[in-house]
């Protein structure tokens, strides 16, 4: 009896991995859609990328014809669709650029049930910035952690956090951050809360937009926080 | 209205018609229908202008012979005997056998009808004879014989009344018909080549959300193309823009193209409806073929590598003599290069191979025609004409080289960080040249261990094209709970995936991806710009 179970499951095994395998040659995976200037028209010559993010592999890529765009692909997972054209959009992507730029570089999620699935991306004007934080603490006073957190300004629930331990805080966090209206925060147990809407903070009031590609350092000086009795 | 009354029905007997008048020529617009009294048998007659009769033959397309009874009748309209010889073709023309039939004399204003018996016979015994378009060569001069062909439908009793007349005036190169096939309708039109010499043809259907557009085709003499508009659209046939039929009634276009000097293309289209008892057909030329192409190569740049090849694709527009544009590719009478020894065409085909580093013109020849009328006939004029494309080529692809490395952080928001490394890299020759043609490229994966965050493994990449030699990787061992070391190590080859031959590795990758350390090669800080990978 375990026999023929065992080889009930082997063959259900290879059936299901040649039906995969099946599938994979057919190419139906993919991901279709349309990309759209800031002006919400239709944008043709753009190249626009799918990149494979809960694994690694190698980024697909496809040219807007009228503006629609189709990606094949070769096994599920989730992707994120990201579009450039000469030097507006996005041609490499982190996480903390999906994160806070969702309308731009869209996650899409392909599964064996909904193995064709269609997206609108929205091509940026402007290029992403490169910015380095260098986040410390007068002397002799210890910082041995301090979280980071970008958001956007026009949608809150678009929010980058990041957890810096002392070795991250010995030397700069670069991030690459879209060119939106930001605000940018930065704690630690027993220190002050930074916010790039602070006066003190010397930058923009109310929002930091970094417009140029490039690299823009801030540095950040946290001041421990005053006892109260 | 005149009405003729046989009063004794006489079987296989026949009669013509003759009307005369003083009027100035076009006064009269003639039409006559034959009848039978239980009406079995309906059918037009056809009234033959014979002064604008242009060359003695008759010619006629679809001519039904599945389940079908055809009957031709010929008239002798001189005064001096003449001889007639039918012959007839299946769609392929002279290329199959035709059946010909025993040369007819007619004696002045005799009229006969023609013994079939061979060609029932044929049908019976081939397929390819379903239908048929006929020729009856004629001895005499153009305006001695005139004739009459129908074909009787055994099943549904329908009459399929067929024209038989002369290739007709430059005119009668284009036509444009209306069709519909909803309910029990169908359409279906037959474009013969009653010259003997190819000639060329595009078509055009139009309808509301169309057009639906065909290629320009050539047809060798004799040779017929049917469209069965109820098929295409049933089978959603694409179009050479990939558009599906999706209407079920419009107008459709042809026009000779693309064929310098003297033509002879009939069409016609019949539409049918057993349930309502209609069959008409319809041959209504335009008032002169359509004029053109204007365009050339389409895109006007190619980038292709030694040894590889590339399709060339060309786009144009056509107008007809009401100043309708419809799009087109061009036929190009030849095809060649400016330097051989950078590109060649193949033989009979449009694409490019690459015979050497360099660049150079595709150059293109092909032929203009465009069409004036005086509104009683049409005139030719012809332009050569010419278009070039540019033509890069760059050596074979050889191994590969760095464009940039990044490694960033994921995972940031509080739990294990797992590192993320992006790769872009270049396909370059030997000589580390960039092969910046679309390649495809693949992975192959060799000695793929077990990964050890919890994640599913990363399966190798198929063939997919990348645009100018130049594709990016991505190394992540995924957001997962254990973090630290956690990951998986595979030996990845990236091979360039030739058409018709084995795939050829571009670079060896030993991939250590685990989620605090990623290693390529050996190294786990990021490559500089311009290091090769070699396979």
């Amino acid at each position: 009896m375990r026999v023929l179970i065992s080889t009930v499951v082997m063959l259900a095994v290879i059936a299901l991995s040649q039906a995969q395998e099946s599938r994979r040659a057919k190419g139906v995976f993919s991901i279709t859609g349309y990309v759209l200037d800031v002006n919400g028209n239709l944008v043709s010559g753009a190249e626009v990328h799918a990149m494979p993010i809960d694994r690694g592999g190698l980024v697909q890529t496809s040219v807007t014809s009228a503006g629609r765009f189709s990606i094949s692909l070769d096994v599920p997972g989730k992707y994120r669709v990201y579009a450039s054209r000469g030097d507006v959009g996005y041609k490499n992507i982190t996480e903390e650029l999906f994160t806070l730029d969702p309308e731009a570089i869209p996650e899409v999620v392909v599964t064996e049930q909904s193995p064709k699935q269609t997206t609108v991306v929205k091509l940026r004007s402007k290029q992403s910035s490169l910015t380095k934080f260098v986040i410390s603490s007068r002397p002799g006073e210890p910082l041995d952690s301090a979280q980071l957190i970008v958001q956007r300004r026009d949608n809150q629930n678009y929010r980058y956090i990041r957890t810096l331990k002392a070795l991250d805080l010995r030397r700069s966090t670069e991030l690459l951050l879209p060119s939106l209206p930001l605000r940018i925060e930065v704690s630690a147990p027993g220190y002050e809360t930074w916010s790039s809407t602070d006066s003190a903070a010397q930058l923009q009031p109310n929002k930091l937009l970094l417009e140029r590609p490039g690299t823009r350092e801030i540095v950040v000086q946290l001041r421990h926080a005053k006892r109260t009795r | 209205m005149t009405k003729f009354i046989r009063r004794r029905a006489r079987q296989r007997e026949t009669d013509s018609i003759k009307l005369t008048t003083a009027a100035p020529a076009g006064s009269l617009r003639v039409m006559g229908f034959v009848v039978a009294d239980d009406n079995s048998f309906i059918s037009s007659m056809r009234f033959n202008d014979t002064k604008k009769i242009v060359q003695p033959n008759l010619y006629a397309t679809n001519l039904r012979l599945r389940h079908a009874e055809p009957r031709i009748v010929l008239k002798n309209t001189s005064i001096a005997p003449i001889s007639a010889r039918p012959r007839f073709f299946t769609v392929n023309g002279e290329l199959d056998n035709p059946v010909e039939l025993p040369t007819m004399a007619l004696l002045p204003e005799q009229i006969v009808e023609v013994d079939l018996t061979a060609l029932r016979t044929a049908a019976a015994s081939r397929t390819d004879f379903d239908s048929v378009s006929v020729e009856i060569e004629n001895s005499g001069a153009p305006d001695s014989l005139i004739g009459a062909a129908y074909s009787s439908d055994n099943l549904t009793a329908l009459t399929y009344d067929v024209p038989l007349r002369d290739s007709g005036k430059v005119r009668n190169l284009t036509g444009s018909y209306p069709w519909r096939i909803d309910n029990d309708y169908s359409t279906i039109v037959s474009i013969t080549n009653v010259g003997d010499r190819p000639a060329r043809f595009q078509v055009e259907i139009r309808y509301p959300g169309g057009p639906y557009s065909i290629k320009p085709r050539q047809l060798e003499p004799g040779q017929t193309a049917v469209f069965d508009l109820r098929k295409m659209r049933d089978d959603q046939t694409p179009d050479c823009t990939g558009k599906s039929l999706g209407v079920d009634r419009g107008q459709f276009h042809w026009s000779v193209v693309a064929t310098p000097g003297e033509a002879h293309l009939i069409g016609r289209a019949e539409v049918v409806s057993p349930s309502a008892r209609v069959v008409s057909s319809y041959s209504c030329p335009t008032c002169c073929p359509d004029s053109g192409p204007f365009g050339g190569f389409n895109p006007g740049a190619y980038g292709l590598y030694i040894d590889g090849s590339v399709a060339t694709n060309s786009s144009g527009q056509y107008y007809d003599c009401y100043w309708n544009s419809y799009p087109t590719s061009i036929w190009w009478s030849s095809l060649s290069t400016w330097d051989t020894s950078v590109a060649t065409f193949v033989t009979g085909t449009e694409d490019l191979h690459g015979e050497g580093p360099g660049f150079t013109y595709g150059i293109g020849n092909y032929d203009r025609t465009e069409w004036w009328t005086d509104n009683m006939d049409c005139y030719q004029y012809y332009s050569p004409m010419q278009d070039s494309a540019n033509v890069d080529v760059a050596g074979a692809p050889d191994h590969l080289q760095i464009v940039s490395d990044v490694t960033t952080e994921f995972c940031t928001g509080g739990g294990p960080t797992s590192l993320h490394r992006t790769i872009t890299y270049q396909v370059v020759d030997q000589y580390g040249n960039p092969v910046s043609v679309p390649l495809s490229i693949a992975e192959r994966f060799f000695a793929l261990n077990d990964h050890t965050c919890g994640a599913g493994a990363p399966q190798p990449s198929s063939c997919h094209v990348y645009s100018n030699g130049r594709f990016t990787d991505t190394l992540f061992a995924g957001c997962t709970p254990v973090g630290g070391s956690c990951g998986y190590d595979v030996l990845n080859e990236i091979v360039y995936c030739q058409s018709l031959a084995v795939p050829k590795p571009l670079g060896r990758l030993d991939e250590h991806v685990h989620a605090d350390r990623i290693t390529v090669n050996g190294n786990s800080t990021n490559f500089p710009p311009g290091t090769n990978i070699y396979p």
